[in-house]
């Protein structure tokens, strides 16, 4: 018994180890000079702490502008994503109607082709037909495309465990839909729409691809400023590690705050 | 506001529900029953006879496949539930994510009502309900059947409802909450005058609420009469078994060759002229039915009687049930609220009188006597 618990501490702490190295790296570089990061052997720790790259990476490189776009987007995008896949996944799972079926297999299939071939159509849609090239407005739009699956997921399956007479009370009370969706559902599922906010919030935080053909300049967000600071004078590291920290934060922070809630969320989904 | 005595009224109303495989069945079969304004009635039936599928088609949850709904005088068959003022309680009770308070509010806040009457309202069915004043403030999510049942309760009748749908609210319940239940929404219901239908598969339930009393089987309507007259002259075998605790007993019978009694297994029963000439028009084949309360058991051990053999004593509340072997494989269970001094094994002389005796045709299952 008590050897057991030993070896699975020192797997925990391996495991720990192995995926908060890295995190400690990018941490202490981004408290590093240039010369410090090259020097031999690699210094453990930063000798000269200073948060001068971080400010360098915020206002001379635009991090502070970068990141506020990615927000932005996120926290929009999240919001429409999570209220639309309420309303249809409320749909799906109270109403019959044609295709219900394989409307769901529609969304699902959608996730299982590699992202990179939808790629060229979303450029010609977004940046010709709709003229949004370089606008936050058509990365607010395009990650519903990937967002919107996913929170129809896991919030379909959380309405499917209400329980129907529970709107058979509800509508003889004289609500209507919208009503028995936003007064009587959600308050039931709210860890569930909480967790559907944050994850699809992630998603459209850390979004690399969509986001590097469709934004340049205006429109850039964090993830795709970070390549940006690879130029020909040299690779920015200590600045680049602290955008890095930044970007990083928001997943961090949600991980660590609605750690409770998105395990019972997620297991929730997955039935 | 008062709440409006409706009458319900159902006018051939069929049920068919097609699962997503296309298979069908058959809820309801050609229903026509009306529930008069401002009284309980009772609706009894076992289990997947349709009590629930009428309730919801009443409350306008579902569309009948064919037939109408009336209340009063106006065809609500095409009318949205919320537009129907009923209230209905459901077998496994359901609460909303909210307080205690809330939940009994909620009807009431939907409905724009001042917040003092509102007020006064929730805590008098409160009282009226004996829900402890302390937990109001609880959330409802958590609480135990017993409790979210009563609430439900509370919220359908907190806002006088025309029509009071009651779909088996006690059969989820533990048998002590089940008895104070009852009792209080026997009070309730007497006091509101509020059409109401009371559905359960439990008669005990429903045979001390309601006047009426409709039986169902198989999506139709068997019987539908005041609960007297139910208990007393079942209309169908099915009705006398069903209806009681424990029900009729059957005794096959056929009528002898000269046409003056009934043999029937372990006894005769002696059949006067106007009896025969009924019976003769169906045949030979009978069932003789009696209620097990209804059998006089005779203590002075005299000659007259039926003999039998004690096989079983058990005992259901405060009554005993003595199961009598009259004949191979014949039982007819006899039941008395008196001590008697028999056990198991002992002989046994019981009578039929012969004002509760029911005479039903084997064929099809009907009463023909009397
Ligand atoms: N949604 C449905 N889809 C298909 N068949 C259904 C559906 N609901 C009920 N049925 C069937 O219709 C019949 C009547 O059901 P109903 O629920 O009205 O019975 P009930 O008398 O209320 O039974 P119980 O006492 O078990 O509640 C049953 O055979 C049932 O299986
Ligand atoms: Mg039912």
């Amino acid at each position: 018994m008590r050897m057991k618990t030993i070896i699975n501490i020192v797997i925990i702490a391996i495991i720990a180890l192995i995926t908060l190295f890295p995190l400690y790296w990018l941490i202490i570089t981004s408290l590093k000079s240039y010369t410090e990061i090259y020097a031999n052997p690699p210094y453990l720790y930063p000798p000269n702490p200073t948060l001068q790259y971080y400010i360098e990476a915020l206002y001379k490189f635009y991090g502070l502008k970068y990141l506020t776009n990615s927000l932005v987007i996120a926290v929009t995008n999240a919001a429409i994503s999570t209220l639309a896949s309420l309303l249809a996944a409320y749909a799906v799972s109270r109403f019959n109607f044609r295709g219900k079926d394989n409307l769901f297999f529609t969304f699902v299939s959608m996730r299982m082709a590699p992202p990179a071939i939808f790629a060229v159509a979303y450029y010609y849609i977004f940046c010709r037909t709709l003229g949004l090239r370089d606008n936050i407005l058509a990365l607010i739009i395009l990650y519903n495309v990937f967002n919107i699956p996913i929170a129809i997921w896991l919030l379909l399956s959380a309405l499917e465990a209400i329980p129907k007479d529970l709107d058979a009370v509800a509508q003889l009370e004289g609500l209507s839909h919208f009503k028995i969706l936003f007064r009587i559902h959600v308050p039931i599922i709210k860890g569930t729409v909480a967790v559907s906010y944050l994850l699809t919030f992630l998603n459209a935080f850390n979004e690399y691809l969509f986001a590097s053909f469709i934004t340049s300049t205006e429109a850039r967000t964090i993830t795709t400023a970070l390549q940006g600071m690879i130029t020909v004078a040299g690779v920015y590291w200590s600045q680049m590690a602290a955008l890095g920290v930044l970007s990083a934060l928001p997943g961090i922070i949600i991980a660590v705050i609605a750690r409770r809630y998105l395990v019972t969320g997620l297991t929730m989904g997955m039935v | 506001m008062l709440p409006l005595m409706v009458e319900v009224r159902l006018e051939n109303v069929t049920h068919i529900y097609v699962t997503e495989k296309g298979l069908k069945t058959v809820a309801l079969d050609d229903v026509s029953i009306t529930f008069p304004s401002g009284k309980i009635t009772g609706v009894l039936g076992p289990s997947g006879c349709g009590k629930t599928t009428m309730l919801k088609i009443i409350a306008g949850l579902l569309r009948p496949t064919k037939g109408k709904v009336y209340f009063d005088d106006k065809d609500v068959t095409d009318l949205d539930p919320q537009k129907r003022n009923v209230a209905m309680v459901f077998q496994f009770p359901v609460a909303y994510d909210m307080s205690v308070y809330d939940n009994i509010a909620f009807p009431l806040r939907i409905r724009g009502v001042p917040k003092d009457i509102i007020h006064r309202k929730v805590m008098e069915i409160v009282d009226i309900l004996g829900i402890d004043r302390n937990i109001l403030n609880k959330n409802a999510k958590g609480a135990d059947p017993g409790l979210r049942q009563k609430i439900a309760v509370a919220r359908a009748i907190v806002r006088d409802a025309d029509v009071l749908l009651l779909d088996e609210p006690l059969t989820n319940l533990e048998p002590l909450v089940r008895i104070e239940l009852k009792t209080k929404l026997k009070e309730i219901t007497q006091k509101m005058k509020i059409t109401t239908i009371y559905v359960t598969h439990d008669q005990a339930e429903v045979l001390t609420l309601a006047e009426r009393i409709a039986v169902m089987n198989i999506g139709k309507i068997i019987q539908y009469d005041e609960t007297t007259r139910v208990y007393e002259y079942p209309i169908h075998e099915f009705v006398g078994y069903f209806i009681g605790n424990p029900g009729m007993n059957y005794i096959e019978c056929s009528l002898n060759e000269e046409k003056s009694v009934l043999e029937c297994k372990g006894f005769e029963y002696t059949l006067n002229r106007n009896e025969v000439e009924v019976l003769v028009k169906y045949g030979k084949e009978f069932k003789l039915g009696i209620r097990p309360e209804h059998i006089i058991i005779d203590e002075s051990k005299s000659d007259k009687g039926i003999k039998g053999k004690i096989s079983l004593v058990e005992r259901i509340g405060t009554a005993f049930l003595y199961h009598v072997e009259i004949a191979k494989e014949t039982t007819i269970i006899a039941k008395t609220y008196k001590q008697i001094g028999l056990r198991e094994g002992d002989t046994i002389s019981i009578t039929l009188p012969k004002d509760k005796v029911r005479i039903f045709d084997k064929k099809t299952g009907y009463r023909i006597l009397p």
